[in-house]
């Protein structure tokens, strides 16, 4: 069944672009083997299709936390009842590259919750849901009425410490500053967070660390830190055996789960998703999640949440064997280290020749590619997700990929054609060869053993980067590695690192055995 | 009159050291002319304005009838042979394919440069055997005669040698010595020869060109040099060497 969404009125939008980027990647793959054309047109054709329209399911995101996961996987299931085509991008980067990619349209629908919108992405802290409501209107964006549960923020601690220094409220806290604090990244950052948090109940810890949202839960276990941030749905607030305190001064604003999804959506997709309000409640939702962390299976919790009576989901769960899991995550994560380096070999080798002659544009090109490998991989994909062109693709991944790779090939052809000595170099002139005889006869196959190095580099780099392609919901070995860090689970984060860390060697080892076919002989001995 | 280069007044300065200064020349066709003096007196860049590798701040250097510029460089480079210190054969290329590349870029036929290259083989004693090794696989005299051979594939009007012999042990340079001048006698080949030894001027060289601090003091032969130095540079240069010239 077609699915009417925005494809119909906007066949160009970028959703409409990337969403069938995954099967073209694969098609360009299999094209560059058949048809020997050159690198350019190839470059050309891997931008062109991505405007290329294909059969659309509709997207839901979700954010890399298991409830986020599960709501996700309930959307997902709703929709598909109504026979509607769904694909899920799990576990993106934030709330920001959500946001972004559902106003762009990288997605269609994503669960969020009511605090988060009026402060993080509309601004007005302590908006009403009408005020809510219009501000995402005027966005082209719709949300459901509340699902049924508040997951707001809240302070944890170990009960038996609690319960030894009397604490129960967050004011308790105030008197204790030798309490270390361990809080997650975006906690610290958020305008609803620790700073005003901080503020409010005039809390002056003596040491506070920022560390990830599940690997928090264990350090907390294990005593390395005593108060920790958390969802107050959280399964492991009952797994662990820890006390929420009590927000005496009602700081934390309210925070109704959601769906927001696009106004474009059809009657059918709004009534699906707004069928799931008022349905969970925080009880069930603290099983779901827990059910969710126990099997470590989101869709199977999904699943429980419509009970086994239902007969009438279309495609009944089927869990995927491991071995196609890898072998699909091992596909796509070569297909973005692969293409990327392909552009970077495409436009690196070319730039560093223009660098080796130095000057002022060599300069520049050298201190450009140098910058952009400094940026932090997240921040770089943050950037690039709000841009029109990118969104949450593995277009966005790739490109951020081959700028990763452009430093060591560009860096590494310019020291390889400098470093030739110059009475060779004068001998080529001497012959009368023209700059492009010598560059292509001489130079460059002098210089070839440092271009290889440079490009070895590269492909290792992208193998370990391409990891983080997973945060933007373009898949790859990142994703067990995201999923696993979430669940605090080493046996999933070692599903994706151990087949990285293999490809990595295998990759290392196939640019050795390249060596020996495309460095001139007579430069090994 | 109808001297295949001719300097007017030429002068190259490298920063504030002049390299030559307010330098004529002329080299006449067949003959063999040595430059020789003490290092960082000019010889070399001599030849390196030739082939265009530097370029004059003032004068003109004629080759052929031509002026050496930008414009005509390439089609001139065509006509000279030059042969460096180590030899600067490309490590990545066999002594064939070194030997190869120029005449082929130009287009010449296959089956051309293939005899030229036995020809050439013949010529300068170098065991065709040799031909597909790598240089470093060479000896450094094998790597020199396969340097030679690359200069003369297309038979150029003029053989330019910078220091050809420098880094060869005495053996191996007599050897060659030997066999280039009678190379060239057979060639009737014109050539330029950049030497800091008076010896190897002496033996190889129709003429001599002494020079010191960019200017030629005196051009004769060894015995004009011996018998009526210029000045009391040349005495002092002759006699230096004169243990090596009594060989």
């Amino acid at each position: 069944m077609n699915f009417p969404s925005a494809s119909r009125k906007g066949g160009l939008s970028p959703s409409r672009r990337l969403s069938g980027a995954r099967g073209q990647t694969a098609f360009y793959l299999s094209w560059r083997l058949r048809n020997r054309r050159s690198l350019f047109s190839a470059v050309a054709f891997l931008f062109l299709s991505a405007t290329l329209v294909l059969a659309d399911p509709l997207i839901v995101g979700s954010k890399k936390f298991t409830e986020s996961y599960v709501l996700a996987e309930i959307a997902k299931r709703s929709l598909e009842k109504a026979g509607i085509k769904v694909e899920h991008r799990q576990g993106m980067g934030g709330t920001i590259i959500l946001w972004e990619a559902l106003r762009g349209g990288g997605i269609d629908v994503y669960p969020e919750y009511t605090g988060t919108i009026a402060e993080e992405v509309l601004k007005q802290p302590g908006a009403s849901i009408a005020q809510i409501r219009n501000g995402l209107s005027a966005q082209g964006i719709t949300m459901t009425d509340d699902l049924g549960f508040n997951n707001t923020y809240a302070l944890v601690m170990r009960r038996d410490q609690s319960e030894r220094l009397g604490l129960r409220t967050i004011s308790d806290l105030r008197a204790h500053r030798e309490l270390k604090f361990g809080l997650t990244h975006e906690f610290l950052e958020r305008r609803d967070g620790w700073r005003p948090l901080s503020e409010r109940y005039q809390l002056a810890p003596a040491e506070v660390v920022a560390i990830d949202h599940a690997l928090g839960y264990s350090a907390l276990a294990k005593g390395e830190i005593d108060v920790k941030d958390a969802y107050s749905t959280d399964a492991k607030i009952a797994d662990y055996g820890l006390v929420t305190l009590i927000d005496d001064l009602h700081f934390f604003p309210q925070y109704k789960a959601v769906f927001l999804y696009r106004k474009t959506l059809s009657p059918q997709a709004t009534h699906a998703l707004n069928d799931l309000s008022n349905s969970i409640d925080e009880a069930r939702m603290i099983h779901l999640n827990s059910e969710a962390e126990r099997t470590k299976n989101y869709a199977a919790a999904a699943q429980q949440f419509f009970g086994t009576t239902d007969s009438a989901i279309t495609t009944p769960f089927v869990s995927e064997t491991f071995r196609n899991k890898l072998l699909r995550w091992v596909t796509r994560h070569l297909e973005l280290a692969g293409i990327s380096l392909l552009l970077a070999i495409v436009v690196g080798v070319p730039l560093g020749i223009i660098a080796s002659r130095g000057g002022v544009i060599g300069h520049a090109i050298l201190g450009i590619t140098g910058v952009i490998q400094t940026i932090p991989s997240l921040a770089l994909l943050a950037l690039l997700v709000p841009l029109p062109f990118f969104g949450i693709s593995a277009r966005t991944a790739i490109v951020a990929l081959f700028l990763y790779g452009l430093l060591p090939i560009v860096r590494n052809t310019a020291t390889g054609l400098q470093d030739i000595p110059r009475p060779l170099r004068e001998s080529a002139i001497a012959l009368g060869l023209t700059a492009g005889q010598r560059l292509r006869k001489i130079f460059l196959p002098l210089a070839s053993r440092s271009i290889l190095a440079g490009i070895k580099t590269s492909a290792v780099i992208n193998i370990g980067t391409a990891t983080l392609a997973a945060l933007i919901g373009a898949g790859g070995l990142g994703e067990p590695i995201i999923s696993g860090l979430n669940l605090n689970d080493h046996v999933t984060i070692l599903e994706g690192a151990i087949p990285a860390a293999l490809l990595a060697l295998l990759v290392q080892f196939f640019f050795d055995l390249l060596d020996r076919v495309l460095i001139p002989r007579g430069l090994r001995l | 009159m109808n001297a295949l280069v001719h300097f007017r007044a030429v002068t190259k300065r490298f920063g504030d050291d002049f390299a030559i200064r307010e330098l004529n020349l002329e080299i006449e066709r067949g003959t063999i002319t040595a430059l020789i003096g003490p290092s960082g007196c000019g010889k070399s860049t001599i030849l390196r304005l030739i082939v265009g590798l530097v370029t004059a701040d003032s004068g003109e250097i004629q080759f052929d009838g031509e002026k050496i510029a930008a414009e005509t460089i390439m089609k001139i480079r065509r006509r000279l042979g030059y042969v460096i210190q180590d030899g600067g054969l490309f490590p990545h290329l066999t002594a064939r394919h070194n030997l190869a590349l120029q005449p082929r870029l130009f287009r010449k036929r296959r089956d051309d440069i293939e005899n030229r290259i036995t020809e050439l083989c013949q010529l300068t004693k170098f065991p065709s055997s040799g031909l597909d090794r790598y240089p470093l696989e060479l000896s450094g005299g094998q790597r020199q005669r396969v340097s030679l051979m690359r200069a003369l594939m297309l038979s150029p009007e003029l053989l330019l040698l910078d220091e050809p012999f420098a880094a060869l042990d005495p053996l191996v340079r007599m050897n060659l010595q030997r066999d280039l001048k009678e190379i060239c006698a057979r060639l009737e080949q014109t050539v330029l020869l950049v030497t800091h030894d008076l010896a190897e001027a002496a033996f190889l060289g129709d003429e001599i060109a002494l020079m010191n601090e960019g200017r030629i003091v005196q051009r004769g032969s060894i015995a004009d040099l011996r018998a009526k130095p210029a000045d009391e540079f040349v005495r002092e240069f002759i006699s230096a060497q004169r243990g090596l010239v009594q060989l």
